[in-house]
């Protein structure tokens, strides 16, 4: 097969998440030539795992789709998929990036009929569902990828299954001779859109995720409620599949605590007031319980809080939840708190717990000269022009927030070319 | 909020705890998982995440009335799982420190203790007063021939030196808990009508199961994350009871049978000594090197508490070696090790109502007004 082709740009940016589609777009739409690479083999990335935005409750499709249209049809941004960025050097106005490709075995003609993953026996963990489920090794990664194409595992690369897919497959998309391919380009500005990784749980040793069944996370929570998810957006409990009537969400499971992640992430009380108004939408006698340091719904957010406030089946508890246990008959999740209000210990059970886990920023890694703070976010320092942080690689904060950035990182990118 | 409350922090007080240990109270954001990690702390109204907002704004009178700062047993969970910092297990400790020199009567002396600056001076009025009654009774010559104490300093100096100091003791630590018993019952956690029992009652249902538990430390046990403290506290108070209980048939038999001292290696009471004295060395070992090993974060030792620990392994040390000196009878050697020891000993039981060691009273007192007040904690 030949190589991937990839000519040289004026904007890099690392991250096809929402801050880095958002800046490639702008910057693009300007007449910037713009290089998106993204590691998964579609993009969206955090957003895309989203069931509804908060506050508007509206779905993550409305935001990306008409983002991905926009690249579609813009002949400036090149997009490269299953890439990382292993190395930059030069400076402003003159990088030299390394982009290694990893093969995708599908290539364009792909019209995601799915007949491969028909004759694929193979399953690998989802990690479009946070490995909640299992999917086909011959896979659409979730059911509004872009690009919609299919990918083969490497997992089966070299077996007899391939070859069925190959056979399966009427328009000549399986291509089993591609390679990791490592490619050089010149850009002008880099923006770093990496995005975060949500803080692993099972490092909170007293709340019980990995050792309760239905001690879940905030983005698990997420996938449950989402269409597309592993239950097809029933909120059940992965022990049993049973409904989930009372569901309780422990705040700052990890943020703002020194012995994890010292910083507020920021999004957390907003994602579980949020999510309290799946639970309700979908179970209209189901109740749920918010165990709250402070409540952080800033600005406009506060009418989001004080309408899920509102609502008598949701109540919201000032003290942390500090110890989890499961009962081992219901397995119902049995939490204890202090109400610092009335200064007396608390005892709650629910079918589920919800930790609402925190944003790790996720750094590009690899050869690239980026000043990060103490806990690895992006820092904006002055001095250093050509390459700029952008979202949550930079601080935790929201998609609406992301986006605004996003505007400001294509601005700076494309400074640093008027510079050039 | 119908009933307006009016706050007046006492700022030195939060600077006083502060500097006994408790600096980093202030890093508090309330968010009370320190009262939830604990195995100690009651259902209702549960410590310590009220103690650190009231050390935080200064309220004095409710930590010095609170029984609930002497229910913690420090084992430090609520520190090690504390978000900020905080390290509510050395804020409480440090309210414990200020309330030793809060009650205890002549209040000078609390205010010594606490200050590393008195410390010879606390040193010095037992070796100056030894010395001034051995010189004043021709005794500051090392005796000739077998080593025998009472020849270097007799019975009776240290009979009545030891008689009066615990005369004192005694008086001071009364004062002490008579005021401590006084402000728990008006304080944070106050007694009703139906707590008010009879004498006896009040021994059978509320005293001796308390008692009984300081002896298992069944309390102690619950900390469960530093098992190793347990261990260490048992060992030292079982090796202060077999030194305490050898003290007294020492004393005893010297006045009624007339025992002659030293005694057999082989005497039952002389064994008992050496393994009271094994138990308090070990103890203390486990605790000073848990205490340097401890991560700093989660906490720090005051010099309050550092000096107390020192003590009861210098007295310990110093004993130990005043036995092994005798036993291969390097006079010199011995007769002074036994004045050094003896004067650690005075430092121990003198200044006990104002040091760390008075402890062992106002942590008995709250532990059964706790139980008296119904603040239970389940025991397992």
């Amino acid at each position: 097969m030949a190589d991937t082709k990839v000519s040289d740009g004026d904007v890099l940016v690392i991250g096809g998440g929402i801050s880095g589609l958002t800046t490639a777009v702008e910057a693009a739409e300007v007449g910037c030539r713009v290089i998106l690479v993204e590691k998964e083999p579609s993009l969206g990335g955090r957003v895309a795992r989203n069931n509804k935005y908060y506050t508007k409750l509206c779905p993550p499709s409305c935001g990306l789709e008409i983002n991905f249209k926009r690249i579609k049809k813009n002949p400036n941004i090149q997009c490269l998929t299953l890439s990382e960025v292993e190395a930059i050097s030069g400076g402003e106005g003159n990088y030299e990036v390394t982009i290694r490709i990893n093969p995708r075995y599908v290539n364009e003609n792909c019209t995601a009929c799915g007949k491969c993953a028909e004759v694929c026996v193979t399953e690998i963990p989802n990690e479009f569902n946070l490995g909640m489920d299992k999917i086909r090794a011959a896979y659409l990664p979730h059911p509004m990828a872009f690009p919609m194409r299919y990918v083969i595992a490497p997992e089966i690369i070299g077996t007899e299954e391939v070859k069925k897919c190959l056979d399966a497959c009427k328009y000549n998309a399986i291509d089993l001779d591609m390679k990791q391919e490592t490619v050089k380009v010149k850009v002008g500005a880099v923006v770093v859109a990496t995005g975060w990784n949500p803080y692993d749980a099972a490092k909170i040793d007293n709340l019980g995720f990995g050792k309760c069944r239905n001690v879940i996370t905030n983005v698990m929570m997420e996938r449950l409620a989402s269409p597309s998810g592993p239950t097809k957006g029933r909120i059940v409990r992965p022990s049993d599949g049973k409904e989930v009537k009372t569901v309780i969400f422990a705040q700052c499971a990890g943020s703002r605590d020194e012995n994890h992640l010292a910083y507020c992430s920021g999004v957390c009380c907003l994602a579980s007031l949020k999510q309290a108004t799946y639970v309700r939408e979908q179970y209209p006698d189901a109740k749920a319980t918010i165990f709250y340091i402070d409540v952080r719904a800033l600005g406009n957010y506060e009418d989001f809080y004080t309408k899920v406030a509102g609502d008598e089946n949701i109540s919201l508890i000032k003290g942390k939840v500090a110890r989890v246990e499961e009962d081992p008959t219901t397995a119902d999740v049995v939490v204890e708190a202090e109400d610092t209000l009335t200064g007396d210990k608390i005892k709650a059970r629910a079918d589920m717990l919800v930790l609402a886990t925190g944003m790790v920023p996720s750094a590009p890694g690899g050869n690239i000269a980026v000043t990060y703070d103490e806990f690895g976010f992006v820092v904006s320092d002055p001095s250093i022009r050509g390459i700029y942080g952008v979202g949550c690689a930079r601080r935790p904060t929201g998609v609406a927030q992301s986006v605004q950035d996003a505007t400001g990182a294509a601005l700076k990118a494309m400074q640093s070319m008027v510079r050039r | 909020m119908a009933e307006r409350q009016i706050i007046e922090p006492d700022m030195d007080f939060v600077r006083e705890v502060e500097g006994l240990g408790g600096d980093t109270l202030k890093k508090c954001f309330q968010c009370a998982t320190c009262s939830v990690v604990c195995n100690l702390t009651p259902e209702k109204k549960p410590f310590p995440r009220k103690e650190m907002i009231w050390a935080s704004w200064g309220l004095k009178e409710r930590l010095l009335s609170d029984p609930d700062v002497w229910l913690c047993h420090q084992c430090n969970d609520c520190s090690t799982y504390c978000p900020r910092g905080a390290k509510p297990g050395d804020t409480l400790a440090a309210v414990r420190n200020y309330s030793f020199m809060h009650y205890a009567s002549p209040q000078f002396l609390g205010k010594a203790l606490g200050k590393a600056t008195y410390l010879p001076l606390l040193l010095a009025f037992p070796v100056i007063l030894l010395l001034f009654l051995m010189g004043i009774t021709g005794h500051l010559n090392i005796p000739e021939g077998e080593i025998v104490f009472a020849k270097f300093i007799p019975h009776t100096i240290v009979d009545p030196v030891f008689m009066a100091v615990s005369i004192l003791v005694v008086i001071s630590i009364v004062r002490g808990i008579s005021r401590f018993w006084n402000g728990l019952k008006v304080g944070v956690h106050p007694l009703n009508s139906q707590n008010i029992i009879s004498g006896g009652d009040f021994v059978k249902l509320h005293v001796i199961p308390i008692l009984v538990e300081i002896l298992k430390h069944s309390r102690f046990k619950k900390c469960e994350r530093s098992s190793f403290r347990y261990l260490a506290h048992l060992l030292i108070f079982y090796g202060f009871i077999a030194l305490a209980a050898v003290t007294g048939m020492i004393f005893l038999g010297t006045y009624l049978l007339g025992t002659e001292l030293p005694l057999s290696m082989y005497n039952p009471v002389n064994i008992l000594a050496n393994l009271g004295a094994l138990s308090l060395f070990i103890g203390c070992t486990i605790v000073i090197s848990n205490r340097l090993k401890e991560k700093e974060d989660k906490s720090r030792s005051a010099y309050f508490d550092w000096v107390f620990i020192i003590m009861v392994y210098l007295v310990t040390i110093s004993g130990i070696l005043t036995e092994v000196t005798r036993l291969e009878r390097f006079a010199v050697l011995a007769y002074w090790l036994y004045f050094i020891h003896l004067v650690l000993v005075f430092y121990l039981l003198a200044y006990l109502p104002f040091s760390k060691f008075a402890h062992l009273v106002y942590r008995t007192v709250a532990m059964v007004y706790a139980s008296y007040a119904q603040r239970e904690v389940e025991l397992l």
